[in-house]
Formats: structure tokens, C-alpha cells, sequence
């Protein structure tokens, strides 16, 4: 056991510094360099030495120190003096009001609401409070975990209160100089974390928007935790860094039940740790997500502070609601204790968006170091195919499907990028099957080329991939859009309009940030009202979901667009003018840029089912049914203006109306990332329109 | 260089069961450290019921998450990242699917973290070496991602040019 032995030789240099260390600061990032991180981490009690002059408090009477045991963990634990210390230190802490204080507050994640009187924690798990009634009472458990420090040392030493609360045992010996002396317990456990994890610096990471799966389309945030090592010299090994996850634990396949229980709570959310490299597979490769990296200005007492919280609250749970206490809100809450000063939380508003998250962290200036981007293997593979001849496309294409093609022509060089970017595709295509199937084609097919890859002894080129800077998500608008303008149709001289979407960006909004060819929206809405100031507000249209999803057709890319909506909205045709349609649509079809991406067009073939019980419908019923084509052309005038031109037409068989359809031109010029002028041509049966209206975006 | 050479010299000297293997036949350093599942993404990623979840499913972030990832647990040999051979092989396993490209390529990311987790000498040598042992490492498509993991851990091995300090036998931890 090398690395036991290795510990155990630099014991008393960490002992040393042991209690210095504690009070303040790990010395600063150089010792903590110089050192690896043990040292992060006092052992208190008799084998740490004195406590610094201004750590122990002037009253502590010297006496009191027991005597030195040599294995604290396993010392028979003998019975605390009661000579009165641990009572003054928490009448100490009630005068000087810690209770009240910022970071205590954020350790409990105590919040207080504008429902209930008194405070609450967030936490639902009962492992984090040492009082009864702790979970609301942040006073209470003050005392209960000063108390707690001092009490014997249980069986399992890993249960004493030092050991389970190492982040408020930090922070309180800061306020309080707590006698070190007087606590007699090691902490294996938290000691292995620390040494498996051996924290340097946090990054937040951001793994993109990916509509394929419905709780992923909004993006998701976690912790990539800089692992401390000297052997990595050469290089730095960030696969082999430690991921940090906030997630819930599904237990059930069934979709519809995992939205309501999702939406509703029901699901326990936990803080997971595991190699960064998991973390990269799965999105980075399996799911094709670009990965951003935001790395935290934080010193290493900070660091330390954030990851023993997360040890805190790693014995516990949370409710996990997708909409608000999601995984981007924990993230944030447990970076928080690092500083009274930092502050995320309030800087998020429900739903919390990850995107939205990101931008929290640019409210704290300076609090960002560092940004970093992590390609996707889909974007490696974009990167690879970028700048070959069409010789060298056809050949990458042919070997995808045939992996023993011949392939004359060639130069070594030119073969090696060839095989190389068909590997990609390959795996990009046969993602699923080659996880999960080996008796798969995708299997056969990666198993032929790599071995054809492997006789060429070559090593490939490293890739150069540039990071796509107007992507990063802490650029994009803000998540929230609502809208005000005038409009004008035939049927009505003048009219306001108002609308709001909860999110997220349409294909006309600014593109930074953003996926280029994506609409995701959630619940937009919008209604009219008359400016005259009589008659009712009607509404135009309201959606739970709009989501057009353009999939570039290229020759190597042969997966559909697709669109789907679910709400209801105004009709304006005659025989129903006014009516409500509830309407579920969708549909999948073809998609293309071209112009270097400035022009995006993509056609459906959709199909519609509406509900009224007025309308005309199938069999005199009010219910709709119509299929027809529908599409978009998208023309990047500038930067951040677009002109979109969308269209659908409807054939309905056999009903009172013969079809039905829309047509609708949109020019946007978005003003910074925060607003918008919108101006919008509308055509439906029954109405034509026209309105001019401007767009903020929060 | 050269002073990793030494070290592979006193590493095998102070082992003494390297050097008194025979020739062409490798010692196999990792006894059986996690039950049959194994480390692969596969198993991980979806559990015992592979497709599941992929559609509508749930979350990405939630589907496979068992206590062995707890923030306090954190006792399964598939987590560590610390230098070993245990490491190394669950490292292989899990990474398999990238692993194998850059094996065939000669050198990437997956393998420099490998070469680290190994103790090897150098990425760049390791790449050249895994490249050249493709063929025995990954008979064929359909060997198991245990098998693979072990294959890997063996190659590297048995390159001593290689210098896998880490990877040394387990007689001599």
C-alpha cells in the first residue's frame, strides 16, 4: 500500500500546519501546490498542536486539554469535562448573532417565504439537522452543532458532528476560534473524500441544449472539480477530474409519470460524485452535447468550504422539482457557502433555467476565471470534415457504410483523416448500439475500420477544434420574453398586443447562445386588446410546448426535422370567428442552410387534430382533422436580425372548412441580448394582420 | 526518459515476480475487484435494462444513478481515479467506445488519462504501443467490455518499454 505509506510519512508536516491551515486558509494556492491537499483538512484534537494564539478563546482554560491519545478514532472516548466551555461558546454565538448570519443561513439552506412566517429549509432529508426541529429553527441548530463538536465520540467516528458538518466546523471555528484541543475526533471518511478528490479549483459546467430528451432540452449544469495532482505534469488530466451531480433518482421508466412526479416533487434529488470522464462520455460523446466550463475564482479555503458542504449535504436529499428546485439551483445554493458576498441564488427566478444559471455567476464580478469549451463529438467530427476536398467527403461517406471500401488516391495523410473522421461518424451513428449491442452492425462496421486505422502506424494529428465564442451560453438572451405592440387587421382598425413566453428562443430571436436552428418554446402566449378601451381581451394563442427542430440534411446527416405544438389559439375564420381550437400538430420533414448558413429553410408534412365543439369538424363533430405541408425560411440579415417567413396548410377531408392555413412574416432586430423590434405579417382565413411590437427578453 | 527507465528498472527489480514471469506470458495484475456487471458505460448509463428511458425518458442525469455514486459512499471501484490498476481497467471499461478510437489512432485524451492512471512514462509512447497491440486488445466486436478493460491493462503491461509503474503486480503492493 504505497499510498498509505506515503500518507503516513507526511502525517506530521499536515499535523503541523493543521490548525493554521483551519483558520484561515490553506496558506494560498501556492503551499497548497507545494503540499498535496491532506493538509486541506485539520485533524483536530490532541495529536493537532496548540491552537494558534488568536484561535482559542482567551476563557478556554488551559488545563482542560485531555491528554494526547495516539489512534483518536479508536480511543475509548472518555467523558468531556463540563467545565462550562461549550455553554459560553454558544452564548457567544447567540450574542455576536451567528444564527442570523449569511453563510449559516446558506449551510441550512434556510430560506424564508412570503407564505409562511419563520424560516425553512430546503433540505427534505432529516440527515442535516442535529436538532429537533432544526429544519426550521437555524438558531437551534447553532447550538445543537456547537455542542455537537464537543460531544464524545461516537462508534462510528464518521457519525460525530465534526465529521458529518465539516463545512459549519470551518466556518464557525472562524468566527468562534473554537479550541481545537478539546475535539478528539479523526474523520476517515471525510479524510477519503478528500484524498480521492483532492480539490483544487470548481467549474460549473454547462452541457447544452438537447431537445431528444425532454429534461435535458433546457440544458443541465453540474461541478467539474480540478483534481489536485503532481503527477500530472505534462499535461492536465481533466477526464480524471471529479464530476459533481445534482440529480434526482428516477425510479420509474413511464414518462407521464415521471413528469407529474417530477413537476410535483416526489423525486428524491441527491449529490452524486463521480470521474469527470462519466460525465464526458455520456454527453460529450453518447449524446453529442457540447460541454462549457466555467471556472470559479475561488480561493482554496472557498474551494474547501463548497466541497465539504457538498459532503454535508451528500448524507441528505432534497425534493427534487424540475421546474425550480432543480439541479442548476442546488449547484448554485452549494457554491454559495463559499462567500457572503457571492450571491446566486437571488439572481435566478423560476423556472430556473441552466442558461440562466451560467449568467448568475457573470452578476458576481470576477467570480468566472475562466471559460473553457469541450467539444462534442459531433462538432469534433464537424471540425474533421471542415476543409476536405469532395474526393475525401465521398471517401469518408463510403467508408461509414462499407469499412473495407478501397481507397486509391489517396496520400497516407489524406487516408488517416479520412478513417479518422469516419470512426466519428460512425459512433455518432450508431451511438446506442455500440454501448449496448456487440453483436451490432455499428459494432462490425467500428470494429473493420479501426482495425484498418490501426495498421496504418501513424499517430493522427491532435484536432484543433475553435471554440465557437458566440455560442457560450452566458451570452444568450435571457430566458423570459414578454412583448408589447400595436397591430391592425381587417376586422379590427387598431389593436394592443401582449404576449410572454416562459421560454426559451424561437428562430427569429438573436442566436447567441443558442442552438442556430432551434425553436424551443415553452409556454407562449399572447392576447389582444382592443385600444379603444371597450370590448374584452381576447386571446391569440397560448402553447404548453412549440418546438420546430431543424436537422441540417447533409450527406452526412440523414436524421428528419420535425415539429410539434400543443396548446390552443383564436380562430378567425368566418364560420367560427373567435372560437378556441384547441389544437395538438406536428409533423417531420426536411431541413437545409445554405448561403453559408445565412439562409435556413426547412419543409414539413404536418398533421392537425383541433377541438371545438362549435366548429364543423369530422362527422359534424367539433373535432379537426387536416394534414398538409408546412415550413420556414429563415434569412440572417445581420448579426442579430432575421427575417422569418413561416407557412402551413392544412387539408381537411370531409369537413365544413376545406382547409386551412397561415402565413406569417416576421422581421426582428434584436437590440443587445436584451430586446427586440418585432415587426410581423399575418395572414390566416378570415384576417389578415399586422403588428409592430417590441420584445424584451429576462 | 531516462529516469523513467529507471524507475522501471527498480520497480521490477523490487517486485522480483515481473521479471521471474515467463517470457511471452503476462502477469495479470487485477483480481476480479467488482462483481460481473463490470464498469462499461452501458451498464452504467441505462442498468440492467438497456433502451429504456431513451426516449421521452426521464432524465439523462437521473436514469443511472445507484448509490454507488453517493457523495459519502463512493466505494465502488468503477469511481476512483486514483493510479492503479483497478482504476486503469474500470477507466478502459467505461471509456471503451473513445478508448478503441484513439487506440487505432495512436494517441488522444482517453489515452493520456489512461497513461496517467497507469503511470506510464509517456502518452505519446503509450498511443504508439496501444496502436500497435489494437488487434490483440480488441480481438473482435463483440468482446466484452470487462475483457476489454483487462486487455488493456495487459498490454500495457507487457510493454515494459512502457514504464506502467502503477500497473506493477499485485504481489508487490
Amino acid at each position: 500500500m504505497a499510498t498509505r505509506a506515503g500518507r503516513d510519512a507526511r502525517a506530521p508536516s499536515s499535523r503541523a500546519g493543521a490548525a493554521l491551515l483551519l483558520v484561515g486558509l490553506i496558506a494560498g494556492a501556492s503551499a497548497a501546490e507545494a503540499a498535496p491537499p491532506p493538509g486541506l483538512w485539520p485533524r483536530p484534537g490532541p495529536s493537532a498542536p496548540p491552537a494558534p494564539a488568536t484561535a482559542p478563546p482567551a476563557s478556554a482554560p488551559a488545563t482542560a486539554r485531555p491528554a494526547p491519545a495516539t489512534a483518536p478514532a479508536t480511543a475509548p472516548a472518555t467523558p468531556p469535562v463540563d467545565d462550562g466551555y461549550v455553554e459560553s461558546l454558544v452564548r457567544r454565538a447567540r450574542d455576536r448573532g451567528l444564527a442570523r448570519a449569511t453563510i449559516w443561513l446558506r449551510l441550512g439552506h434556510w430560506r424564508t417565504s412570503l407564505w409562511r412566517s419563520g424560516y425553512r429549509s430546503e433540505v427534505d432529508g432529516p440527515e442535516l439537522f442535529l436538532a429537533p426541529g432544526g429544519a426550521s429553527d437555524p438558531a437551534a441548530e447553532l447550538d445543537a452543532t456547537l455542542r455537537g463538536f464537543f460531544a464524545p465520540v461516537p462508534r462510528n467516528p464518521d457519525q460525530h458532528a465534526v465529521c458529518r458538518f465539516p463545512a459549519r466546523f470551518q466556518w464557525l471555528h472562524r468566527q468562534l476560534g473554537l479550541d481545537l484541543g478539546r475535539i478528539r475526533v479523526d474523520c476517515p471518511g471525510f479524510r477519503k473524500f478528500l484524498d480521492v478528490v483532492r480539490p483544487r479549483s470548481i467549474s460549473v459546467v454547462f452541457s447544452s441544449y438537447f431537445l431528444a430528451r425532454a429534461a435535458s432540452a433546457f440544458g443541465h449544469t453540474f461541478l467539474r472539480v480540478e483534481r489536485f495532482d503532481p503527477l500530472a505534469t505534462e499535461e492536465r488530466h481533466q477526464l480524471l477530474d471529479i464530476g459533481i451531480d445534482y440529480a434526482a433518482t428516477v425510479d420509474t421508466g413511464n414518462a407521464v409519470l415521471y413528469a407529474l412526479r417530477g413537476l410535483t416533487g416526489l423525486f428524491q434529488g441527491r449529490f452524486k460524485r463521480l470521474p469527470y470522464y462519466y460525465k464526458v462520455r455520456e454527453y460529450n460523446d453518447y449524446e453529442s452535447r457540447d460541454l462549457w466550463e466555467y471556472e470559479l475564482a475561488l480561493r482554496p479555503d472557498q474551494v474547501f468550504m463548497v466541497l465539504a458542504h457538498i459532503w454535508e449535504l451528500g448524507h441528505t436529499w432534497f425534493d427534487y422539482y424540475y421546474l425550480t428546485e432543480n439541479c442548476s439551483y442546488h449547484i448554485l445554493g452549494a457554491i454559495e457557502v463559499a462567500d457572503p458576498r457571492i450571491s446566486l441564488l437571488e439572481h435566478v427566478r423560476d423556472p430556473v433555467i441552466p442558461s440562466d444559471t451560467i449568467k448568475a455567476l457573470y452578476r458576481n464580478p470576477g467570480l468566472v476565471r475562466r471559460v473553457t469549451y469541450r467539444p462534442s463529438l459531433e462538432t469534433q467530427f464537424q471540425a474533421r470534415v471542415r476543409g476536405m476536398s469532395g474526393a475525401e467527403l465521398s471517401a469518408v461517406q463510403r467508408l461509414a457504410a462499407d469499412p473495407a471500401a478501397p481507397l486509391p488516391a489517396l496520400t497516407d495523410r489524406q487516408r488517416i483523416a479520412v478513417l479518422d473522421a469516419a470512426a466519428d461518424l460512425i459512433d455518432m451513428r450508431f451511438a446506442d448500439d455500440i454501448v449496448f449491442d456487440p453483436r451490432s452492425e455499428g459494432r462490425r462496421r467500428k470494429q473493420q475500420l479501426l482495425e484498418r486505422r490501426s495498421d496504418i502506424l501513424v499517430p493522427s494529428p491532435p484536432l484543433e477544434v475553435a471554440t465557437p465564442w458566440r455560442k457560450a451560453p452566458h451570452l444568450s438572451h435571457g430566458s423570459r420574453r414578454i412583448g408589447l405592440g400595436v397591430g391592425s387587421s381587417s376586422q379590427r382598425d387598431l389593436y394592443g398586443r401582449m404576449s410572454f413566453r416562459l421560454a426559451l428562443h424561437d428562430m427569429a430571436d438573436a442566436p447567441d447562445g443558442y442552438p442556430e436552428l432551434i425553436s424551443f418554446e415553452f409556454l407562449p402566449m399572447s392576447a389582444r386588446f382592443p385600444s379603444t378601451g371597450d370590448g374584452p381581451i381576447s386571446l391569440e394563442e397560448i402553447y404548453l410546448l412549440r418546438i420546430r427542430h431543424l436537422n441540417e440534411w447533409t450527406r452526412f446527416n440523414r436524421r428528419p426535422s420535425w415539429d410539434v405544438r400543443i396548446g390552443a389559439r383564436a380562430l378567425r375564420e368566418p364560420e367560427c370567428r373567435g372560437c378556441v381550437m384547441g389544437e395538438v400538430a406536428g409533423g417531420a420533414g426536411w431541413g437545409t442552410t445554405f448561403a453559408g448558413g445565412r439562409i435556413a429553410l426547412v419543409a414539413t408534412v404536418d398533421t392537425l387534430l383541433g377541438w371545438n365543439s362549435s366548429l364543423g369538424g369530422v362527422g359534424d363533430s367539433g373535432l379537426r382533422v387536416g394534414f398538409g405541408p408546412s415550413g420556414a425560411v429563415r434569412a440572417t440579415l445581420t448579426h442579430r436580425t432575421a427575417l422569418l417567413f413561416s407557412g402551413e396548410w392544412f387539408w381537411l377531408p370531409d369537413q365544413e372548412r376545406d382547409w386551412i392555413g397561415a402565413a406569417a412574416l416576421t422581421l426582428r432586430a434584436g437590440i443587445g441580448t436584451g430586446s427586440a423590434i418585432d415587426l410581423e405579417l399575418t395572414a390566416r382565413p378570415g384576417e389578415p394582420s399586422a403588428t409592430l411590437g417590441w420584445l424584451f427578453y429576462y | 526518459m531516462k529516469s523513467c527507465v529507471l524507475v522501471v528498472v527498480a520497480v521490477l527489480a523490487s517486485s522480483g515476480l515481473a521479471a521471474a514471469q515467463p517470457p511471452g506470458q503476462v502477469y495479470v495484475p487485477v483480481p476480479r475487484p467488482y462483481g460481473d456487471a463490470g464498469c462499461g458505460l452501458g451498464s452504467i448509463l441505462f442498468g440492467d435494462t438497456p433502451g429504456t428511458g431513451q426516449v421521452f425518458a426521464a432524465t439523462t442525469n437521473a436514469t443511472f444513478y445507484s448509490q454507488t455514486f453517493g457523495i459519502t459512499s463512493g466505494t465502488s471501484n468503477c469511481v476512483d481515479v486514483v493510479p492503479g490498476p483497478t482504476s486503469a481497467r474500470s477507466f478502459s471499461e467505461t471509456n471503451r467506445v473513445a478508448l478503441s478510437r484513439e487506440m487505432a489512432r495512436g494517441g488522444g485524451e482517453a489515452i493520456a488519462a489512461l497513461s496517467t492512471l497507469g503511470g506510464c512514462c509517456g502518452a505519446v509512447a503509450v498511443g504508439v504501443s496501444l496502436q500497435r497491440s489494437f488487434r490483440r486488445i480488441v480481438p473482435d466486436a463483440a468482446v466484452s467490455d470487462q475483457a476489454f478493460g483487462r486487455n488493456v491493462v495487459e498490454a500495457l503491461v507487457a510493454d515494459r518499454s512502457l514504464g506502467c509503474v502503477k500497473l506493477a503486480p499485485v504481489a508487490a503492493r
